[in-house]
């Protein structure tokens, strides 16, 4: 006969007591960031308009405008940066990289590519943008309308970022749907949302 | 159905050794493959950049209630811990595994739910299933919606752990098969010796207390093991590979060697085994029990021996039984004789007495013996004590083969001639044979003479003619026992006898009626054909007084007679040689001697007591014209002088 588990050692029930719930909720959350998407602003968002109006510089007019934002404390954000910088980047578009913290090696080689950008902090981010995850794609077109605001892929783990399928689409005046966003929070109140024990 | 997925997945609540044993072993495996984790995820994390340090804790942390299990909770509960803890690592793996593999790291679940199915328990491989769809879950509830602008459905979630549960009900179906065919074979291959122990104590208690003793030998004749008890206890316990001539023989050598010695028949093969069967000993004689062995022989399909089955049967109580019948119809036979003639019985019983006084005598001669046995053989006959007959058969043959006469069977003759004494006692204890025997003719004669006015000394010697005994019943008993001889012997003779109402002295004639059986027995046996006549006479012949015994045979061989005498050194050339040669000691013209006739002692007995009485024997016989043997007296004999001058 198997001895029931209330005969066994205190210490191993209470220590498999707090143990399993705990390791539960841990394998909970690190899923969730593979499941689950993040939040983006709204298309409507007047700060944000206000944010891409700013950043178009007079040679980009009537130009379709892409503004890359990635954090760079983003594994989800550096592997989009790899992309950008070894892919053949689509013409007479003006691609802006929008660099969340700091990264210099990303921001020359982004640079060195054509990209112009823009470095902020995550507060930053957050105020002026009002944007708390990346990476995130803007699309904007020669009348500085918002065409697209969402993520590069449709699955986490993808590796078909499809930024220049969905600017082709709309300059083609198709329309497309944003895709979800999988990344990493950057603003704190959203870190401590969907992280708050620091896992990820 | 529910009962039926029930008594899948649970396992029997007691633990075989073998079950805890096998638990034990994967749980220190699983424990040992866990540990590894640490540092495997630690490199992966590195290659990913998913925080090395980060998963050094997780990882370890995870390690913990394994570790605890294993040192803390019974094997099956460890086991499911491990299931639980399985799935968790999983989790971890494909997090710390971001990129380009995170997809190949999910792997890890569905090997990890194949592998658990090793622990034989299909809850184990439930709790890691469940544990994943638990976790699947616990994001969707816990983690608020309003931080996601994608509205991710239920499904999805669920969806992403199916694959994983899909592959539970085969995996914990394995685990089922796996404890029920192999962790648990010990336990089959136990209730099923113990079904087969049980059936063996079964037929072992038949076979115990069937009466009879089973054992089985191989083809050497050596026991095997298993035996019934009643083997054991009659003939004693013999470790296996004895040989079963050795443990006869312990009980009775001469069993022993005839068993050896009909086996090594049997193996050589040059007989057939039927007949082989037929001469192993079919009898052993216990000392406390009579044994009957019966043989039943073990063939392959070759119909070659390979072993034997001996059955061992105590037959005491029958033989007891038999022996009592015959002894309860040699008293009805005694009864019979004593009701029908009492004063023959008697006198038979008196000679009878003085011949077992002459066994006896250890001073008796070896010839002599042959013959007082030979004539108690005959005499027993007469009256149909068979058993009496036997043993004195049986002495006869012994002093023929060995030339003398054993202590035991001397003592076997005397305790069966006491013990039927004592039955007799029993029969004729309030009288003896003082009475006198008067038939109702005699009496009647005697009376019409008194009547008449005979002289007085006739009247005297009419009545001292009482005292006498009638020749006639004599004659009767003699023809009585050859028309039995003849059934015996398979004749249908015609015997016929006339007294002529003469009369003898019993006592002095009691000798001679005795030995005249000898003659009579040659006649009936081969004095005649299938469908013989005999024909026995008392008469008066002038001074003489005849009886004669006639038969219609092929008569004496006479060149047979001289053949054997010339064997013997004894005389003969006339006739009158040959007719003495017929009656000397030894002499017989049959090659093999019957209970019936044959030893050759009969007829110098009988020639013996005819001298006794001063008389003479002619033999008269013709080929092929019967033969007549008559014994002559003189009248005087009839009272007994004869016998008085013998005795002189």
């Amino acid at each position: 006969m198997n001895a029931p588990f209330s005969k066994s050692p205190a210490w191993v029930r209470i220590g498999l007591g707090i143990w399993a719930p705990m390791l539960l909720m841990v394998c909970a959350f690190l899923l969730s960031s593979h499941l689950l998407t993040l939040p983006s602003p709204e298309v409507e968002d007047p700060a944000l308009q206000a944010a891409v109006e700013k950043v178009r510089k007079q040679e980009d007019t009537g130009k379709w405008m892409a503004i890359h934002v990635l954090y760079a404390d983003c594994k989800c954000s550096q592997g989009v940066a790899e992309y950008l910088v070894s892919s053949e980047r689509p013409e007479g578009v003006a691609e802006k990289l929008l660099l969340v913290g700091e990264d210099d090696e990303m921001a020359e080689l982004a640079a060195a590519r054509g990209f112009e950008v823009i470095q902020t902090t995550p507060e930053g981010l957050s105020a002026d943008w009002h944007m708390e995850a990346a990476p995130l794609l803007v699309l904007v077109d020669p009348a500085n309308q918002l065409q697209y605001l969402g993520g590069y892929t449709d699955r986490k783990q993808a590796a078909d970022i499809r930024d220049v399928t969905i600017l082709s689409s709309l300059q083609q005046t198709k329309s497309v749907p944003p895709l979800p966003l999988f990344g990493c929070a950057v603003s704190q109140s959203l870190q401590r949302a969907v992280d708050p024990f620091s896992l990820r | 159905m529910f009962e039926q997925i029930k008594s899948l997945l649970l396992l029997p609540p007691e633990v075989s050794d073998a079950e805890r044993k096998h638990v034990d072993k994967i749980n220190k495996i699983v424990v040992t493959f866990f540990a590894l984790h640490v540092p495997v995820f630690m490199g992966v994390a590195a290659m990913c950049g998913t925080g090395v340090l980060k998963a050094f804790l997780l990882t370890s942390a995870c390690l913990v209630g394994p570790v605890l299990a294993w040192k803390g909770l019974p094997s099956r509960q460890a086991a499911m811990v491990n299931g639980f803890a399985a799935m968790c690592f999983g989790g971890l793996l494909v997090h710390f595994g971001q990129g380009p593999m995170q997809i190949e790291m999910h792997f890890y679940f569905f090997v990890l739910l194949g592998l658990l199915a090793v622990y034989g328990n299909p809850m184990v491989v439930i709790v890691a299933a469940v544990t994943v769809a638990t976790h699947h879950l616990l994001i969707y509830f816990l983690l608020p919606n309003s931080v996601f602008n994608y509205e991710a459905s239920i499904w999805v979630v669920l969806v992403h752990a199916l694959f994983v549960v899909l592959q539970t009900p085969a995996a914990a179906w394995i685990a089922r098969s796996f404890f029920d065919n192999v962790i648990e074979l010990e336990i089959i291959v136990q209730a099923r010796t113990q079904a087969l122990d049980r059936r063996n104590e079964d037929m072992r208690l038949i076979l115990d207390n069937c009466g009879q003793g089973f054992v089985s030998l191989d083809a050497q004749g050596k026991m095997a093991v298993e035996r019934s008890r009643a083997v054991d206890d009659w003939l004693g316990h013999a470790p296996a590979g004895t040989p079963f001539s050795a443990l006869l023989a312990e009980h009775d050598p001469d069993t022993g060697a005839w068993f050896e010695l009909a086996w090594e028949s049997i193996t050589d093969g040059f007989m057939i085994l039927e007949l082989c069967l037929s001469q192993l000993p079919a009898k052993l004689q216990l000392k406390d029990r009579s044994v009957e062995i019966t043989y039943t022989p073990l063939l392959n399909e070759q119909e070659e021996l390979t072993g034997m089955l001996v059955v061992l049967t105590d037959v005491t109580a029958a033989m007891a039984q038999a022996a009592a019948e015959e002894s309860q119809l040699e008293m009805m036979a005694v009864f019979t004789h004593l009701v029908g003639d009492r004063n023959g019985f008697l006198s038979f019983v008196e000679e009878a007495d003085k011949i077992i006084g002459r066994i006896q005598d250890p001073e008796c001669s070896t010839i002599e013996l042959q013959r007082q046995i030979h004539t108690l053989k005959g005499s027993g006959a007469l009256f149909g004590l068979k058993k009496l007959t036997g043993i004195c058969h049986e002495a006869e043959t012994q002093m023929v083969e060995e030339g003398s006469l054993s202590e035991a069977s001397r003592q076997t003759i005397l305790e069966s001639w006491a013990s039927f004494q004592h039955d007799l006692l029993q029969l004729t204890a309030d009288s003896g044979s003082s009475g006198v025997e008067l038939s109702h003719q005699d009496y009647t004669e005697t009376l019409q003479a008194a009547v008449r006015g005979v002289p007085h000394q006739e009247l005297v010697r009419r009545m001292q003619d009482w005292m006498l005994e009638p020749t006639e019943r004599r004659l009767e008993r003699l023809a009585q026992q050859a028309q039995r001889i003849g059934n015996r012997l398979g004749k249908d003779l015609q015997v016929s006898f006339e007294g002529n109402g003469l009369r003898l002295e019993p006592r002095a004639w009691r000798s001679f009626w005795n030995t005249l059986v000898h003659a009579l027995r040659n006649a009936a046996d081969h004095g005649t054909d299938e469908t013989g006549v005999l024909c026995i006479e008392t008469k008066l012949e002038g001074p003489s007084f005849v009886l004669s015994l006639s038969d219609n045979g092929p008569g004496v061989d006479w060149e047979r007679v001289r053949h054997k005498a010339e064997g013997m050194g004894l005389p003969s050339q006339t006739h009158s040689d040959l007719q003495a040669a017929l009656f000397a000691d030894g002499l017989s013209t049959r090659e093999q001697a019957t209970e019936t006739s044959g030893r050759g002692v009969g007829m110098s007995s009988l020639k013996e007591a005819t001298l006794s009485l001063g008389g003479r024997i002619e033999v008269v016989s013709p080929p092929q014209q019967g033969t007549t043997m008559r014994f002559v007296f003189p009248r005087s004999a009839m009272h007994g002088a004869g016998a008085d001058r013998a005795a002189a």
